[in-house]
């Protein structure tokens, strides 16, 4: 029946309803009414948890992909990811659910999902990646001063995205800065 | 003089079962019902002790701060860093009951509802009650700058909330990489 409609299309109109409200408490009636679709359909032929991870894909290729891009490939180093970071911190709640969807979930499930895990270690090392390439660029810039402490600042900021996330919620974005700065300055 | 009301319940094992409760299916995935299934006490007994769902949380977080987390690490006659390590690691070792997850208690409900009052207020005071032991423990370090006392409690502060994040994630030995790695950065400073 719904074979002639996107699939992509479909997956897209999911990711919000669990960015918002995450994977226990959305039901398949939300998902479905969200979707456009029966809810027999989606329960029978999809089914939440493959939705999930569908949805978690076309997220991190929308929405974070592009991040993880733009700091590999900036000629700001370790600024891009000061940026970035800034940029979280002054989010507007009313806007969008500005935390990270993959953390969140993460947070939510806990190890219950195993199958998530392949999905955290690939986003996981993603980042890692794309700090590690931003931070050499810092280096060959004179902006640090010993390479074989790469490895650890990159640790230290992925970590610090994940304290963030939970922050967010509760501190002003004046005094999020002072710290995402103060960690920043531990770099050298 | 001391006087013990007479009760058919312990305040604390009901209120240890809801927190594992909560902390494993979520606060919001939890019914009254199942709490009342769990600790054989009936609903108006829980409503008369703990006001509503609400009042079973708060008490429940006040307990886990006082019973589950081991603020006696931070005392140890060793180094600063390894009196912290120690106390970090130790969320990733929950010795006291083992059914309940890994991680702290109290940033998993903080996550969990982040945009209701009670936890705005619960978790801002937890915070800054936090920073203020990580301070008293840096005040041993007679030389530190007023500002590095601020800067690093801060900072230790902020890394509670990324590993309690982390701990879900990471296998055990991930885990004391990590704090090792993130502690070495942060209490550079307050050796120098």
């Amino acid at each position: 029946m719904y074979k002639h409609i996107d699939q992509e299309q479909l997956i897209k109109k999911a990711v919000p309803i669990f960015w918002e409200n995450g994977y226990r408490a959305v039901s398949y009636k939300e998902l479905a009414e969200g979707m456009g679709i029966s809810k027999s359909f989606l329960y029978n032929h999809w089914g939440k948890e493959q939705l999930l991870l569908d949805s978690i894909d076309s997220y991190l290729s929308e929405n974070i992909d592009p991040v993880f891009h733009f700091i590999e490939h900036s000629e700001k180093g370790v600024e891009a990811i000061r940026d970035v970071y800034h940029e979280v911190a002054n989010s507007n709640f009313n806007d969008d659910p500005c935390t990270c969807m993959l953390m969140n979930i993460a947070l939510e499930l806990k190890q219950e999902l195993k199958i998530l895990s392949p999905v955290y270690n690939q986003f996981l090392k993603n980042m890692r990646n794309s700090y590690s390439a931003a931070l050499h660029n810092t280096y060959k810039a004179g902006g640090i001063k010993d390479i074989n402490k790469i490895p650890e600042f990159v640790e230290m900021l992925v970590g610090l995205m994940f304290g963030l996330n939970l922050l967010l919620h509760y501190k002003q974005s004046s005094e999020l800065i002072v710290y995402i700065d103060s960690f920043f300055n531990l770099i050298e | 003089m001391l006087y013990m009301r007479p009760k058919e319940f312990s305040r604390n094992n009901v209120l240890e079962k809801c927190l594992t409760l909560f902390w494993k299916a979520g606060y919001n995935g939890t019914g009254i019902q199942e709490i009342v299934d769990r600790t054989n006490v009936n609903r108006y007994s829980l409503y008369e002790e703990f006001g509503n769902k609400e009042g079973i949380l708060l008490a429940s977080l006040e307990l886990y701060k006082k019973r589950h987390i081991d603020w006696e690490l931070l005392s140890q006659p060793i180094s600063i860093e390894q009196r912290l390590f120690q106390f970090y690691m130790s969320f990733f070792n929950p010795s006291k009951n083992n059914n309940n997850p890994i991680g702290c208690y109290i940033s998993s409900m903080a996550m969990e509802l982040r945009e209701t009052h009670e936890m705005q207020s619960f978790f801002n005071t937890y915070l800054d009650f936090l920073k203020d032991r990580f301070k008293q423990l840096l005040k041993e370090k007679l030389t530190l700058s007023i500002d590095t006392l601020k800067i690093t409690s801060q900072q230790l502060t902020t890394f509670y909330c990324t590993s309690m994040g982390m701990y879900v994630i990471f296998s055990h030995k991930e885990a004391e990489r990590y704090i090792q790695n993130n502690l070495n950065l942060i209490t550079k400073c307050i050796n120098t």
